[in-house]
């Protein structure tokens, strides 16, 4: 089910986002939205069927992983998710290539590296 | 109010959608603290829909788990989809098309087919449910009570266009007397001379009272009041009666084409 990383760049705002939410922690939907909101200073809102539908898609890549509820969890509809390893790839090769554009966009802009400021 | 739209939005969804993420958006929208959220929750949901039904074929076409089907404790209904697999998208299309050209084509012919769809027919005098006397009682129906029938269109124009002005009609089993109406009429102006005779021999079931007047030809009448009866088989025609404080008739009204002809009882 996984796909190749590089066929699948760039990654659409929504899934770059989710997958960026769950490389820290496994999440439920709601924290999912939290944890987006929280990572773009609220700027960046995803609702839930953006939300379910970029996950559905995710899930169906192979780059998340359903868990299920939690034992002891205060409600029974949350369910988990997490990053799977692929997942992890894919989100690595989306942030170098980030990186690389802004490092072409800061080279074309003449905007000093922050390091080097 | 915005909590069942949602519901509702997420119940509309794909199937297998619906079951896999359903519970989880509505404890999202339950997470919604205020209203603005909650109806920027909703909003994205409908989008959602449309996306679903639109943009992810997959999400149709894979077999959902078979469910316990039991009726919701909200009673919002839900959409159950038998069948996995969808029709042809050209098969949608040309059953789309060809059910907006009827129903347009049904719209179109409706004004054209008015006079089978009103074609009421009123049950006359002489059609009562029980054998007269000379007083005989007949029943009066209401108007909503009859049936479409075919057939004799002008006797339903002039009922149709002489309801406009009466007044409601009485409810069933009225008791009316025919000979209450019969006598002579004299009008002044135009000069003419009407007599209400009652149409029949006891004891045949079928009696009516019918209008007579010189020049004019006999014209039976159809009851639509106990003071009101319209001329069979002409259009815009109608008698209507006028009784004194005591019940008594006194007085009729004939109205032909908009001509009112108003003659007092002798």
């Amino acid at each position: 089910m996984t796909q190749r990383v590089d066929s699948c760049l760039p990654l659409s705002s929504a899934a770059l986002h989710i997958l960026l939410a769950l490389a820290g922690e496994d999440l439920h939907g709601y924290g999912i939205m939290q944890e987006v909101a929280r990572q773009s200073e609220g700027i960046y809102k995803l609702g839930p069927g953006t939300l379910y539908d970029n996950l559905q898609k995710l899930i169906q890549g192979g780059w998340v992983k359903e868990l299920g509820p939690r034992r002891g969890d205060d409600d029974p509809r949350r369910r988990y998710y997490r990053l799977t390893d692929a997942g992890r790839d894919v989100l690595r090769a989306e942030i170098s290539r980030l990186a690389q554009v802004v490092r072409e966009a800061r080279s074309r802009l003449r905007i000093p590296n922050p390091g080097r400021a | 109010m915005l909590r069942r739209l949602y519901r509702c939005a997420v119940r509309l969804h794909p199937s297998r959608f619906r079951q896999r993420f359903g519970d989880e958006m509505l404890y999202i929208f339950d997470q919604q603290r205020g209203a603005l959220d909650a109806l920027g929750v909703t909003l994205d949901c409908v989008f959602s829909l449309l996306r679903q039904w639109t943009l992810r074929p997959h999400t149709r076409t894979e077999r959902a788990a078979p469910v316990l089907r039991s009726p919701a404790p909200d009673h919002i209904p839900s959409f159950e989809s038998f069948d996995t697999v969808l029709p042809r998208t050209s098969a949608i299309f040309h059953g789309t098309l060809l059910s907006l050209i009827v129903f347009y084509m049904t719209v179109i012919a409706i004004p054209y087919s008015w006079i089978h769809v009103l074609h009421l027919r009123y049950p006359y005098a002489n059609e009562p449910t029980q054998p007269h006397s000379r007083g005989s009682k007949v029943d009066v129906v209401r108007p909503e009570d009859v049936t479409p029938t075919e057939g004799d269109d002008r006797q339903s124009k002039a009922i149709a266009s002489s309801l406009a002005p009466v007044a409601p009609v009485q409810p069933h089993a009225v008791e009316i007397l025919l000979d209450a109406y019969v006598g002579r009429y004299i009008s002044k102006y135009p000069p003419e001379k009407i007599s209400i005779q009652i149409e029949g021999d006891y004891p045949s079931p079928h009696l009516s009272i019918s209008l007579a007047a010189a020049g004019h030809p006999s014209l039976a009448l159809s009851l639509v009041s106990p003071m009101k009866f319209v001329i069979i088989g002409a259009e815009n025609s109608y008698v209507d009666f006028t009784a004194d404080a005591a019940g008594k008739i006194r007085s009729l009204s004939w109205v032909v084409n908009g001509k009112v002809i108003t003659a007092q009882r002798q």
